[in-house]
């Protein structure tokens, strides 16, 4: 399959009307007036410069396509409006559902994520808006860091109004709103999340094993593909500790976390996970059953 | 690294499918709005009496740009959102970048 790529002076897509016969998979415009007015500063070194011709340009249109053959590439190549074109190859990415999801998915995935000995980790706090902090935490991707960080927030007794949590590349960046905090446990605080997300630290911090007493209403519910399934947790009791019981669980569970959101409040929580397993076992109601049975302490619990 | 190009229709919740993407792992993402001929996706309509064949439809093309380990990954998040969504197939395409340098200096 071929991409190819025409800077033009034409404005719009209907004039390469002569596109739709050549059997095309999509064929894409987007003006590009906008950006040809940033003219480069004299003497920056930012990348290759274009053609001082593109710099007439006004649309970039993208052709997807099986075929390349000669007279297409002719008609462009003599057609006034083109101004540059450039071919490269690329293959189609089925979608449809034919695929088998987890086995594919979970292919280059056979061994757990890396842990390196030392973990680059930044743990930052600073002001959002009156009363509360954002605690901004940069880490290598670690299986543990959320567990290290609620657990951190649950002896300090600090309760999480809002987060967010991603993995972009090799790098987990978690951002957590929190009430004002004195100084002194602040630092205690930072200090704390950066030692515990090192594997000795990890290794050397104890974790409770008890279920949370007042938990009361809890409805946990598994959705989406079994490659990354969503997990919503909602419950009332207190919600520190809620998110630590069940934060452990879910590290056994040995799974890459991402936070899609934290809504609630020290008496209530209303989360949404992403999970990413990280061995073959898709996680399944079981799983649900074994976070319900560790926090709640109930041995029948149902879901 | 490898990029992935999919074409997905205007009405597509661009939050919740990008949360869903970087849960994934990816490595950035760029959206831009497109006006597109897709062949499948002609129709006709009638207007004031006049019949015209709408050939464009207006796109979004969603630039992802992740590493080759999980390519799989975001194919099976960007079905699952199909899924949810209930639409027909999103047409999307894979170009490996590795004539490129692995990664830029942050």
């Amino acid at each position: 399959m071929h991409k190819i790529e025409l800077h033009t002076t034409a404005e719009d897509l209907a004039e390469f009307a002569f596109l739709h016969d050549i059997g095309a998979e999509i064929i894409g415009g987007i003006a590009i007036e906008h950006y040809k007015n940033s003219a480069p500063v004299p003497g920056s070194r930012g990348g290759t410069p274009s053609p001082k011709s593109m710099n007439r340009a006004n649309m970039k249109i993208e052709i997807f396509t099986s075929f390349l053959d000669d007279n297409l590439l002719q008609r462009l190549a003599t057609t006034e409006s083109v101004l540059d074109v450039r071919i490269n190859s690329c293959a189609p990415l089925n979608l449809s559902e034919s695929q088998a999801e987890p086995e594919k998915i979970h292919s280059g995935n056979d061994q757990p994520a890396a842990v390196h000995n030392s973990l680059a980790t930044t743990c930052m706090v600073d002001s959002f808006t009156p009363g509360y902090l954002r605690l901004r935490v940069e880490t290598d991707k670690s299986p543990y860091c959320l567990q290290v960080i609620f657990h951190t927030l649950l002896i300090h007794g600090i309760e999480i109004q809002n987060g967010r949590k991603f993995c972009q590349g090799d790098t987990d960046f978690i951002t957590l709103t929190i009430p004002q905090t004195n100084e002194k446990v602040l630092r205690l605080l930072q200090s704390e999340i950066t030692a515990g997300l090192t594997p000795t630290g990890h290794a050397a911090k104890t974790f409770t094993s008890g279920h949370v007493p007042g938990v009361i209403g809890l409805s946990l519910a598994l959705r989406g593909s079994s490659s990354m399934p969503s997990i919503t947790i909602t419950a009332q009791g207190p919600a520190a500790a809620i998110r630590a019981a069940f934060h452990d669980t879910l590290y056994a569970f040995n799974c890459d976390i991402s936070i899609g959101r934290i809504t609630g409040s020290a008496r209530k929580i209303e989360d949404i996970y992403y999970l990413r397993g990280l061995d073959r076992n898709p996680i399944t109601h079981k799983h649900l059953n074994l976070l319900k049975q560790r926090i709640t302490g109930e041995s029948n619990a149902e879901n | 690294m490898q990029k992935i190009e999919v074409f997905l229709p205007p009405t597509t919740n661009i939050d919740s499918l990008e949360e869903i993407l970087f849960a994934t792992g990816v490595v950035s993402l760029s959206i831009a709005e497109m006006q597109v001929f897709d062949g499948k996706e002609m129709k006709t309509v009638k207007y004031r009496g006049v019949e015209r064949t709408i050939r464009r439809n207006r796109k979004l093309k969603m630039e992802i740009i992740t590493t080759r380990d999980t390519v799989d990954l975001v194919a099976g998040a960007l079905r699952a959102y199909r899924k949810s969504v209930g639409t027909d197939n999103f047409p999307a395409f894979v170009t490996d970048l590795s004539d490129l340098p692995e990664s830029l200096p942050r």
